[in-house]
């Protein structure tokens, strides 16, 4: 495109007076005098404060925070133990006494649930089940449940040999403070909840070996 | 984890070594779990009991281990559930709350023979037992055991912020109970 061809002006216009008053419009717009700007190049600061002391105690409050504080409290700073005390050789005689108490090797597998006296009390359970099923057909009133079979029923039966179960049926009966369960309370019990009922109610380990 | 100590596990599963490893296991653990025991169940008896049960357990389940963690982190576990358990039979025996049965353990500490019986001692035993029941381990893992977050993070199974937080957090309520008392 040739040169020749183009408008020699832009067609862009200005306000009227525009150039002869735009000197002091500037001006206005710069710090008014020297001093004021000189002040203006010194001020170094934001105009933000902080409480008193901050920066002084902001280590320490940091510090708290941090991995490497196992600083005592304070008011613990001279005490440098629990207290607690052992008997004397405590520590000395401890692997003779433990060892002695390692459980007998495995022999076979054998499991003894219950010592005898369970055992008994669990036949005389069952002979009560025989004589409330009768019962039950025979007189609705009054009505005989597990909740308020207590032990002491069961060993008037085991003094008077009212017994004559085999182990394995017997062993099919649980006990609960005095009191039988009703076995159908027991249909959805996990392993876990077994080992933990042996747990609490298991005087004496030994009865379970294999 | 170490050779020494896959070799001590080795032999702990090994029917014809386990007594003699055993022994040694023994050995080198007692004193630190034993205190770390202590330091939940107060009462030296009550400790030695749970210690027995903490090896035995230890013992009966070696075969178990498969060294997914530290040796020391998997006994400390077994420590601590044995006497979290321990307190909550005690508990349900005396027909009270575990919190109850602490408050009442810390009261008798003053006649404990195995107890020093220094009043600041006394009163940071109660300070803790004013904390929840996590914060309490940590706290006591950290003060008296001076275990290290990492180390505390593995037993626990807990991130080390949680844990650093759960400590700041006991600290600071034990100095305010301190300072009230």
């Amino acid at each position: 495109m040739k040169k020749n061809s183009l408008p020699y002006k832009s067609g862009f216009k200005v306000p009227e007076n525009y150039f002869e008053e735009l000197d002091s419009q500037l001006m206005e717009l710069s710090p008014k005098s020297s001093s004021e700007f000189n002040k203006l190049k010194e001020i170094k600061s934001s105009g933000f404060k902080v409480p008193e002391n901050y920066f002084e105690n902001l280590e320490a409050h940091l510090l708290d925070l941090t991995t490497n504080s196992s600083a005592k409290p304070k008011a613990l700073e001279a005490v440098n133990s629990s207290g607690f005390k052992t008997p004397e050789a405590y520590f000395e005689n401890l692997e003779d006494e433990l060892l002695a108490k390692l459980p007998k090797k495995k022999q076979g597998k054998l499991v003894q649930l219950f010592n005898k006296e369970i055992l008994a009390y669990a036949a005389a359970i069952a002979a009560i089940v025989m004589a409330l099923g009768g019962s039950l057909f025979l007189n609705n009133n009054p009505v005989t449940t597990w909740d308020n079979i207590e032990l002491s029923i069961l060993e008037d039966y085991i003094e008077e040999n009212r017994i004559d179960f085999s182990t394995q049926e017997i062993s099919s009966f649980l006990f609960q403070d005095g009191y039988v369960i009703d076995q159908t309370e027991f249909n959805s019990v996990s392993s876990e909840a077994v080992f933990e009922y042996l747990d609490d109610n298991m005087e004496d380990p030994d009865n379970i070996f294999e | 984890m170490n050779p020494s100590e896959n070799q001590l596990i080795q032999r702990l599963q090994e029917d014809s070594s386990a007594q003699e490893a055993y022994r040694e296991l023994i050995g080198l653990y007692k004193e630190r779990l034993y205190w770390h025991i202590r330091n939940m169940v107060k009462d030296h008896d009550d400790t030695h009991d749970v210690l027995q049960n903490t090896f035995l357990k230890i013992f009966k389940n070696i075969a178990q281990f498969k060294g997914e963690s530290q040796l020391y982190s998997w006994m400390y576990r077994i420590a601590t559930n044995e006497s979290l358990n321990f307190i909550s039979k005690k508990a349900r025996r005396l027909k009270i709350t575990s919190e109850e049965l602490q408050e009442q353990v810390i009261n008798n500490l003053e006649s404990d023979v195995y107890f020093e019986g220094e009043r600041i001692q006394l009163l940071l035993q109660k300070a803790i037992a004013t904390l929840p029941a996590k914060q309490q381990q940590v706290f006591n893992m950290k003060y008296f055991q001076e275990l290290k977050y990492r180390e505390m993070a593995e037993i626990l199974e807990t991130s080390e912020g949680s844990l650093k937080a759960s400590y700041h957090i006991a600290a600071k309520k034990i100095e305010e109970y301190l300072k009230s008392n």
